[in-house]
């Protein structure tokens, strides 16, 4: 028992250790970081790194930014992903057999092979510098992996419920308004947190789709505290980082059990 | 019935009139804004109707300074610019290679970027580059020294495809306390050390928990600071004179890597343990007391006077071999092909490289400007922090030719396990020769 602890603590400061860094360095002073002072706890806790960060680059806007692109990408992937995947779950022909072939086949393909004509394609639709574009990108970019899960979970779900629904007098529709979807709640709480991370989190399609100052994400500001010469303005960089996981943090404080739950169910069912 | 197409014939006409008036004046307009040549000639413009337009400029400033002297540049620029206003758009280092490449696909790349010499010259051979030598003012030419001005031309290309404006050497930065205990008598600008008194300074500095000087291989500023070292030396390491490019690893070119094996591995002076560190890292090394000297380069003061404005230090030019001469490496300015602006573009180019911007520019990356008069400039010679001393040492700034090299930052990737290997004892000389032309030879073959 007492080993079984000791590899949990050891896995968990494993774990903990780079967020308390990044927690730690955050709330240090500039003189602490460049002197490399190594402790977690500050010598003098300051707010000076969120001041510099807030003040330089507009953290805030840019977090409402992210924050908008995510849920609506989050959110339209999910809207897609439902219906489609209960199409590939329930029938199951050649077409269904393609279309799981294409969404494989889509997450294999390298990033970096269509980030040209993905950029020309949105340039000519008259997307670019727009968050609209970003947004569709995004739910198109999560589209194949999030059909994939939601397609699992509802196969997990058994077709008898359906059935006795449908010989009650249900119609397709109410099937999967009434019964479909409250046991889906945590294939979809999966699914949303994976699209909702992923555009969070993504740097390379911002990085070329959006050059407006105004409608600048999260991600590509964090990045701009790291210099030439591998220089790199630590304490605000922590703290533009600090602001930056807290959406998820929460997100995963409210979504833990659910998370959980589905994360096993979804993983055991094919 | 005839009035009536009498009045139509007259209306059609006037229209027709109108129509043509209109694209006169906008073929007009956008010459003058679009090419314009009153900016070459220094030819009053204020009398001609402009078309306002807006550009871009990619900023890669990334210091607070830095980011808020490009600012004050930007809005300097627009406050003073009756037709042109810049929009000041904020990049970062790490990815401007993978913006650029995609968006010149799309022709959709800002107007005025920021960047670097040595990373230009792919653009310039795809042609994504306007040649600033056609906009360019005269005295914008000759406010910046030729020297400078090599850096951002390309063998097998004409044109100027970069406007130089910031420069960076390699220095000495050395713990005064722990020079004046050891008895060292320090370099100076007029005086500095050879090699060989680089690394005599360093052992007399040795001590338990002390490394007479510290040297680091990780990053743009490991061997590729050693390689611009190396020119002091007649180091070349690449030749392509028979006109394709090959490593090459003579006498001249293992001199320093032997220098500084000798010092880990023969007299102790040097630690293994920095090899792999970052430029920040060795500093915090320096700070702590754990190092007497770094080679570095002059940005890192910058690093020092934040972390303890009480940390006394001193800083010495790099050492000299046959010649004080090391590589040059700005960072540029330049136009987009594709840009349709690229005479505003210019117009702004000029306007933040002018000596007093290059000042402004100068203290806020602690890098030295290369504006003749910036160089003269009495503000960055009173600034303190050894600043009279780097704008000095601008002089042995030169051209490598290596600079000439488009895959130079594949080779320089290539090859640095092989340093890594041999300045940690893992392989002799001859080893560490044969693996520097084994793995660097490939790189240098795509640029044949």
């Amino acid at each position: 028992m007492a080993l079984r602890y000791a590899l949990l603590l050891l896995m968990l400061v494993f774990i903990l250790s780079p967020a308390l860094w990044l927690f730690s360095t955050a709330f240090k002073g500039q003189q602490e970081i460049l002197m490399g002072v190594p402790s977690f706890i500050p010598e003098e806790p300051t707010f000076d790194n969120f001041i510099t960060a807030f003040t330089e680059q507009s953290i805030f806007r840019s977090a409402g930014n992210s924050l908008f692109v995510s849920i609506s990408a989050a959110v339209m992937t999910v809207a897609l992903s439902v219906p489609a995947a209960y199409v590939l779950a329930r029938f199951r022909g050649v077409a269904s057999k393609m279309v799981l072939g294409w969404a494989i086949l889509a997450q294999m393909v390298p990033f970096i092979l269509i980030i040209i004509p993905l950029y020309l394609i949105v340039i000519k639709a008259g997307f670019y510098n727009n968050l609209l574009g970003l947004i569709l990108v995004y739910t198109v970019w999560s589209l194949p992996y999030a059909l994939w899960m939601l397609r699992n979970f509802i196969m997990a779900i058994p077709i008898e419920l359906e059935e006795s629904a449908a010989i009650d007098g249900a119609s397709r529709l109410q099937v999967i308004r009434s019964i479909i979807a409250p046991l889906l709640v945590p294939g979809l709480v999966v699914t949303t947190a994976f699209a909702f991370i992923n555009s969070w989190n993504e740097f390379f399609f911002a990085l070329v789709l959006i050059r407006d100052p105004e409608i600048t994400p999260l991600s590509l500001l964090i990045v701009r505290f790291i210099g030439a010469n591998e220089g790199v303005r630590l304490g605000p960089l922590a703290a533009t980082a600090l602001v930056a996981t807290i959406p998820s943090v929460i997100a995963f404080a409210f979504l833990q059990k659910r998370l959980s739950g589905a994360l096993i169910g979804g993983a055991v069912k094919g | 019935m005839k009035l009536k197409r009498a009045t139509k014939f007259v209306a059609a006409s006037s229209l027709l009139l109108l129509v043509l008036a209109s694209c006169t004046s906008a073929s007009t307009s956008s010459d003058v804004a679009g090419n314009d040549s009153a900016t070459d000639t220094g030819t009053d413009t204020t009398a001609e109707v402009r078309e306002p337009v807006e550009i871009e400029f990619y900023s890669l400033a990334w210091q607070e300074g830095a980011i808020a002297s490009h600012k004050e540049i930007v809005d300097a620029f627009n406050a003073q610019s009756e037709y042109v206003t810049v929009k000041h758009v904020q990049g970062d280092w790490g990815a401007i290679d993978q913006l650029l490449t995609t968006c010149f696909e799309a022709s959709n790349c800002p107007d005025v970027f920021h960047f670097e010499d040595g990373a230009l010259r792919s653009y310039v051979e795809r042609g994504n580059l306007v040649d600033l030598e056609t906009l360019m003012s005269d005295d914008f030419r000759a406010s910046i020294p030729e020297s400078s001005w090599a850096t951002a031309q390309y063998a097998g290309t004409d044109g100027i495809y970069g406007a130089p404006f910031l420069m960076e050497s390699r220095i000495i930065l050395a713990n005064k306390d722990m020079m004046d205990a050891a008895g060292v008598k320090a370099a100076t600008v007029d005086d500095p050390w050879t090699w060989a008194e680089f690394r005599a300074a360093a052992a007399k500095m040795t001590s338990p928990g002390v490394d007479g000087a510290g040297l680091r291989l990780k990053g743009s500023g490991g061997v590729n600071g050693i390689i611009r070292l190396a020119a002091s030396v007649g180091g070349e390491y690449v030749d392509n004179s028979s006109g394709s490019w090959k490593t090459v690893m003579g006498p001249n070119e293992l001199e320093l890597p032997k220098l500084f094996h000798d010092m880990i591995h023969v007299d102790g002076s040097m630690s293994t343990d920095l090899l792999g560190l970052s430029g920040g890292g060795v500093n915090t090394m320096f700070l702590q007391g754990a190092l007497a000297m770094q080679i570095s380069g002059d940005y890192m003061r910058s690093q020092i006077v934040a972390a303890d404005p009480d940390f006394e230090w001193i800083l010495m030019p790099a050492p000299v071999g046959i010649s004080s001469k090391q590589a040059n490496n700005s960072q540029t300015m330049s136009i987009a092909g594709d840009s349709d602006n690229p005479a505003a573009a210019m117009e702004f180019i000029e306007f933040a490289l002018n000596a007093e911007n290059q000042v402004k520019l100068a203290l806020g990356d602690w890098l030295i400007p290369t504006a003749t008069a910036a160089l003269e400039s009495a503000e960055l010679a009173s600034a303190g922090n050894f600043w009279d001393v780097s704008l000095a040492l601008s002089k042995n700034l030169d051209y490598a030719p290596w600079q000439e090299l488009a895959t130079y930052g594949q080779w320089r990737g290539a090859i640095a396990p092989a340093w890594f290997d041999y300045l940690n004892g893992d392989s002799s000389l001859s080893e560490f020769t044969s693996r520097v032309i084994e793995l660097g030879d490939p790189a240098l073959a795509k640029a044949n």
